[in-house]
């Protein structure tokens, strides 16, 4: 999209030649890439703001960074995943960001795209460290182009007080979303999120398809629909219309669970089996100003000291096996024997269906 | 229609703008409102109008109390010094204006505009919006807009201010004649003098929300009430008075602390408050010769200043100047330098309060 | 044409049109050019040309969208219009202090962050909201109203955002006007409320008109308030655009909404433009 200089089309038009060029000039400092950064010391770090802003400029992560590789990490924060895959893909010709974490299905799509330069254990040690499933692999070359540093483990969230009062039934299960006193109780991420496709692919299942039968998650979403409160995009949302009585019963991942309890709102969570997991991934920009700044930095991200602060404070769940969680965090997160319970999900159906369900979510059910 | 004001005051904010005036217009006639800027003139006439509601004080018109009346129930019409023409309308929009309000037919409508404009000889514009008209033009529009719908009362603000001179002194006389042949009450509200001359049967002449003086043209002009209005329609020389006496039913007194002089009769009038003595220029008399005016004193001649027809002489008497105007004729033989006679007969001057 | 003589004059407006050039024309030109492209799963293919993306907005949901957007632009301007006169007719008749005060007022919600403006109208709004707390505590309503979540949500905040752009042009109108003109009016016969119908309102149309054309553009292109306060289930047109260019990264198919909107949007503008000029030159035809 960069454009260096804008060539008059009509010479004719611009018989003042240095009108054009004192445009055309003006345009090339506009358009031009900025050059020179490569030398430095600075990895840019395209994805979220929030606990990610907030662990490394206010917590100080960042300064770590700089103790353990010589490098200067700088964030580039977007609101959300998509956001993020939007951003990347939109500078694939002149790239400006060395490392792009987001959610893993917006960032699956960028390998189509041509996004990621391929990781090995030379250039990223930690790699090792890591469970087989935290390594995203090209499905064409089979080379490792990414990792899954941590996850949100699905869960049903519920204003506890509401479902004292009412005497209902704390839920236990995914089709509680079903019962019929839920019904204009419901908060679910809307059609064009991501979590709204676990939570179809999750239905679906629940009532014996799946990624490649999703009928039965669209009928089940169909029923459901009407008495859905509010499509919230952000958890910010959910958690308000949670606490003000708005709705009563959310599908969400822990990490917003964990907190607003953590905020004392009247809440509840639990994980039904089967276990579901949203991955977040990371990988790096293929032609980044800074590709050894970016090795650093994902190794770095990996490593067990991030990823057990990352556990601790934020209720991820991680991926590296070095990772010993204290016993508070332990009693919060999913045990081992819930985490047997992980879906594998089919990520090249999903992948490809992606944006057919999307829609057909919102056109056919978010009404 | 007749016209009466009794006590009105208005107040805005707790500046008296009208402060108590009383006066009565009869059927017919035109009364002018004179005075300088500020003086309330303006005010009142929007009391009238029932633009500014009165503070104080009643406004009756033909012996109907509309004090509190809202303007549209008044039944009269105002031209505006800007003539407050409706620029979204044509003349004959503007002129039906009135009738239009008052729920008058179609053809009437169209019959009684006609005439209005043909009143004003403006038919052919009438198609016209007023932005297309000259300002006399727009000015004739405001008074057929005004008469068409025959109101009680007739009211104008500074109507000729924005025209130019000559165009003023045609207005003048088309509007004085119209008034006259329709007979319709009318005020009008000027702080030119001139105009309210040559246009009112009466006038009153205001000063600070007051009215000072009431009464024809002639005698505000020849007999003002106060100094005040002496010198606003005219020029004067104003000669202050010492101490009053009367010498053989005749009275007398010092003027300017030198001149002994003859003071006009007053009906047994003695004024207490300091004095002065008002002389227009024009009832001064010089003279080369002898003077057989009741007041005469040498004098010496220090200007004479052409004005056309006539001329203006300065007289120098004693440490006393008095300027005197006089046929340009009889000033060709007056030079300056000249040792003069100055003089003028009793009957001729005012004697009013010294401000 | 740039000859010696008109080029300084040029020079002056020559940062305006570059910031105009570089900000504004060339970016649309790029979403025209988008537009015209197929997009596939690796990016935009520049080197086929189609009309297919505006095909694609044949899509009913599209056009549920759209209607959507055109209903809440609708009666926001309605309503903001039957108060524009009463407000501004009251205002401009204020002392220049007061007028000044009470315009800063009605300024005011446009001074404020839009994201923040409109999370203050959720926690009025909202199920246990300030307005419905107010309401049952006063035993108005049984149980709490749906104030947001809906289009009347959208609506109740729309109003006082974008009420400014109908006041303003009317209120420099009226204040412009010469009062004389309502007391001829007024001499001449006509009630109040005559002298408005009559005199006012045809004098101050064109502004009316005006502010009405800015509030329904500004409606029509509002993101924060109906993401917030309508939701996903009540998606209007920029929700829309949002979510296809920067959720699905449908480029092409963004540039196509967003070139049918600009057209439809310029469309609605012209007609309410023509509309009121005929209005106004058939006021001045003769009896």
């Amino acid at each position: 999209m960069a454009q260096n200089t804008i060539k008059p089309s009509n010479q004719r038009l611009w018989t003042r030649r240095s009108a054009a060029k004192l445009i055309a000039g003006a345009a090339s400092a506009v358009f031009a890439p900025r050059i020179g950064r490569a030398a430095d010391k600075t990895v840019y770090l395209l994805t979220w703001g929030g606990t990610i802003q907030a662990m490394l400029e206010r917590d100080g992560w960042s300064k770590k960074f700089a103790e353990a590789t010589g490098f200067e990490v700088v964030l580039v924060p977007k609101a959300t995943g998509v956001e993020i895959m939007a951003t990347a893909i939109a500078q694939k010709s002149k790239p400006q960001v060395d490392v792009v974490q987001s959610d893993l299905l917006p960032w699956l799509g960028g390998i189509e795209q041509g996004l990621y330069a391929p990781l090995d254990k030379d250039g990223v040690p930690n790699l090792a460290k890591l469970y087989e499933p935290g390594m995203i692999k090209d499905p064409e070359s089979g080379q490792i182009i990414g990792v899954e540093p941590y996850g949100d483990i699905f869960c049903l969230i519920y204003n506890k007080d509401v479902f004292a009062r009412k005497g209902w039934a704390p839920p236990a299960q995914w089709t509680d979303l079903e019962r019929p006193e839920m019904q204009g109780q419901l908060l679910i991420p809307p059609a064009s999120s991501v979590y709204a496709l676990y939570t179809l692919i999750i239905l679906a299942r629940a009532h014996g398809g799946g990624e490649k039968n999703i009928e039965p998650g669209f009928e089940v979403m169909k029923k459901i629909g009407p008495g859905v409160v509010d499509w919230s995009d952000t958890f910010a949302k959910m958690s308000q219309f949670l606490a003000d009585e708005t709705a009563s019963l959310a599908i969400h991942g822990i990490a917003g669970a964990l907190d607003m309890v953590s905020r004392k709102l009247p809440v509840a969570y639990v994980v039904p089996s089967p276990v579901y997991m949203s991955p977040t991934a990371m990988g790096i920009m293929k032609g980044g100003p800074n590709p050894e700044g970016a090795r650093a930095f994902v190794n770095w991200w990996i490593s067990a000291e991030v990823q057990s602060y990352r556990a601790e404070t934020y209720g991820q769940t991680v991926m590296n096996r070095e990772v010993k969680l204290s016993d508070a965090a332990a009693a919060k997160l999913p045990s081992k024997e819930k985490l047997a319970q992980l879906v594998e999900i089919d990520y090249g159906t999903v992948l490809k269906s992606r944006q057919a369900w999307s829609d057909r979510l919102q056109r056919e059910v978010q009404k | 229609m007749s016209l009466e004001l009794v006590d009105v005051a208005k107040t805005f904010g707790t500046v008296p703008a009208v402060d108590g005036v009383s006066l009565s217009v009869a059927s017919g006639e035109f009364f002018t409102l004179l005075g300088p800027s500020g003086c309330g003139k303006t005010t009142l006439l929007r009391v009238i109008a029932g633009i500014h509601p009165a503070t104080a004080g009643r406004v009756l018109l033909n012996g109907r109390d509309i004090t509190h009346a809202p303007m549209h129930t008044r039944n009269l019409a105002m031209v505006f010094q800007n003539y407050a023409l409706f620029p979204h309308l044509s003349v004959f929009d503007n002129v039906a204006f009135g009738l239009r309000s008052r729920r008058v037919g179609r053809e009437e409508i169209r019959t009684r505009v006609r005439d209005a404009l043909a009143m004003v000889k403006l038919e052919a514009l009438a198609e016209r919006l007023p932005a297309q008209l000259s300002g006399g033009q727009q000015q004739r529009v405001a008074v057929a807009r005004a008469l068409v719908v025959r109101p009680d009362l007739l009211l104008f603000d500074e109507p000729l201010s924005n025209l130019d001179a000559r165009l003023r002194d045609e207005m003048r006389f088309e509007i004085r004649d119209l008034q006259r042949r329709i007979g319709i009450t009318t005020v009008l509200v000027t702080h030119d003098i001139e105009e309210a001359f040559t246009m009112s049967d009466r006038m009153a002449v205001m000063q600070g929300g007051k009215i000072m003086q009431i009464g024809r043209a002639s005698e505000i002009y020849r007999a003002p009430a106060s100094r005040f209005v002496a010198n606003f329609v005219g020029p004067i020389n104003e000669l202050t008075l010492g101490a009053i006496e009367t010498v053989d039913n005749r009275r007398r007194a010092r003027a300017a602390g030198e001149l002994a002089v003859w003071l006009p009769d007053l009906e047994g009038t003695s004024r207490a408050a300091p004095a002065s003595l008002i002389l227009r220029p024009e009832v001064l008399r010089v003279s080369a010769g002898e003077l057989g005016t009741d007041n005469r004193f040498p004098g010496k001649i220090e200007d004479v200043i052409y004005l056309g027809a006539s001329s203006e002489c300065r007289v120098k008497v004693g440490a006393v100047r008095l300027s005197a105007v006089m046929p340009s004729a009889a000033a060709a033989q007056l030079q300056p330098g000249a040792s003069v006679s100055v003089g003028w007969d009793a009957k001729d001057g005012v004697v009013v309060d010294a401000g | 044409m740039l000859d010696r003589r008109t080029g300084a004059p040029w020079l002056f407006v020559a940062p305006l049109v570059l910031v105009m050039v570089v900000g504004f024309v060339w970016p649309l030109v790029q979403v025209l050019v988008n537009s015209l492209h197929p997009n596939t799963p690796q990016g935009i293919d520049s080197a086929q040309w189609t009309l297919g993306n505006y095909a694609r907005l044949a899509d009913p949901f599209y056009g549920e969208v759209l209607l959507r957007t055109l209903r809440i632009s609708v009666i926001v301007t309605a309503i903001s219009g039957l108060l524009a006169y009463p407000v501004a007719l009251f205002v401009s008749r204020r002392s220049t202090r007061a007028q000044s005060l009470f315009l800063l007022a009605y300024i005011s919600p446009w001074l404020i962050n839009t994201v923040v403006k409109a999370l203050g109208w959720t926690l009025l709004l909202r199920t246990n909201g300030m307005v419905n707390t107010l309401l049952r505590a006063l035993d108005v309503i049984p149980a709490p109203l749906k104030l947001m979540l809906n289009e009347t949500g959208v609506v109740i905040a729309l109003i006082p955002g974008h009420f400014m752009f109908v006041l303003l042009p009317l209120w420099v109108a009226l204040s412009g006007l010469d009062p004389a003109l309502s007391w001829a009016a007024g001499t001449l016969g006509a009630r109040p409320s005559a002298v408005f119908w009559r005199v006012l309102l045809p004098m101050t149309l064109p502004a009316f008109i005006a502010g009405l054309v800015i509030n329904f553009i500004m409606n029509m292109t509002v993101f924060a308030i109906p993401m917030l306060l309508g939701g996903a289930r009540n998606m209007v047109a920029s929700m829309l655009a949002y979510q296809v260019n920067l959720v699905s990264l449908d480029w092409p198919l963004g540039g196509a909404l967003a070139v049918a909107l600009l057209a439809f949007t310029l469309a609605l503008v012209w007609i309410g433009q023509r509309g009121a000029g005929l209005l106004l030159a058939a006021r001045s035809v003769r009896p």
